[in-house]
């Protein structure tokens, strides 16, 4: 069966295994304490999937934005998770979640759309967090 | 109060010197599996701003040295520190973002080993004292 390839990396053999998903896990610290995006958030392995629960800058408190199941990548040729993508559908606000990690950092993409008519435009952030306590 | 709140008072910073004392305290490597600095300290010293380096092999302490501090055009701030350690000489770069400390570290071996020149960029996150 012929795959279809639109990259050289597309085109990398198949390596058997499961991706390892434990460089994504643990609950993460924006290392900007007074960002007005995410201020944290946990990604866990439940089952078969990575389920990540994020926490928005809140003026009082951090805003529970609930869980949802994110989609993992590997990095080039290895098995370990080098990122992830999810979404979030407030029905008002809609935000796109890409992460990526390294050397115990994780940079997470924040894209959301207003879907509400209020006129206010979409926003992007880019940010940096760190494990809790250090590493897992 | 934080470190940077304990400078009130002091002396400004030495002429030329760009102040550094939001950065001041313990910052901690993000890679646990660093095999260079794992951990630093940035203090004030009278009108000196100081970096003590923690590193993961023998010896693990670096000591401390005065640093010499920068802001960038967008005002961010970074630091430049150099080290004679045994037969490592090392130069420090380093600037701040979003919160991360970013240290490119560059290492030169005169022990006569013929280790080529080494250089590592890393992350370093501020210790919590609430974690």
């Amino acid at each position: 069966m012929a795959f279809a390839i639109y990259t050289k990396a597309d085109a990398w053999p198949i390596t058997e295994g499961q991706p390892d998903v434990s460089p994504l896990l643990g609950h993460w610290i924006n290392t900007k304490s007074d960002t007005d995006y995410i201020s944290e958030l946990i990604v866990s392995q439940r089952g078969g999937s990575v389920v990540i629960q994020l926490f928005g800058a809140g003026t009082a408190e951090p805003i529970d934005w609930g869980e949802t199941t994110a989609t993992p990548y590997v990095s080039g040729r290895s098995l370990e998770a080098g990122g992830f993508h999810a979404r979030y559908d407030f029905g008002q606000i809609e935000t796109l979640i890409a992460a990526n990690q390294k050397l115990g950092i994780l940079v997470i993409q924040v894209y959301s759309s207003f879907k509400d008519g209020s006129g206010r435009h979409d926003h992007f952030s880019r940010e940096f967090f760190h494990r809790r306590g250090g590493s897992q | 109060m934080t470190e940077a709140q304990d400078t009130v008072g002091l002396p400004a910073a030495r002429e030329g010197q760009v102040d550094l004392s939001p950065l001041l305290g313990t910052w901690v490597n993000s890679n646990d599996a660093t095999k260079w600095i794992k951990k630093l300290i940035l203090a004030r010293k009278g009108d000196l701003f100081t970096l003590h380096t923690f590193t993961v092999e023998e010896p693990t302490d670096w000591g401390e040295v005065e640093i010499t501090t920068y802001r960038d055009s967008g005002g961010e701030l970074g630091f430049h520190a150099v080290y004679q350690v045994g037969s490592i000489e090392a130069v420090f770069a380093a600037n701040v973002n979003k919160g991360l400390i970013v240290i490119v570290a560059f290492y030169q071996f005169k022990d006569g080993s013929g280790r080529p020149n080494f250089l590592c960029r890393e992350f370093y996150y501020r210790e919590s004292p609430s974690v």
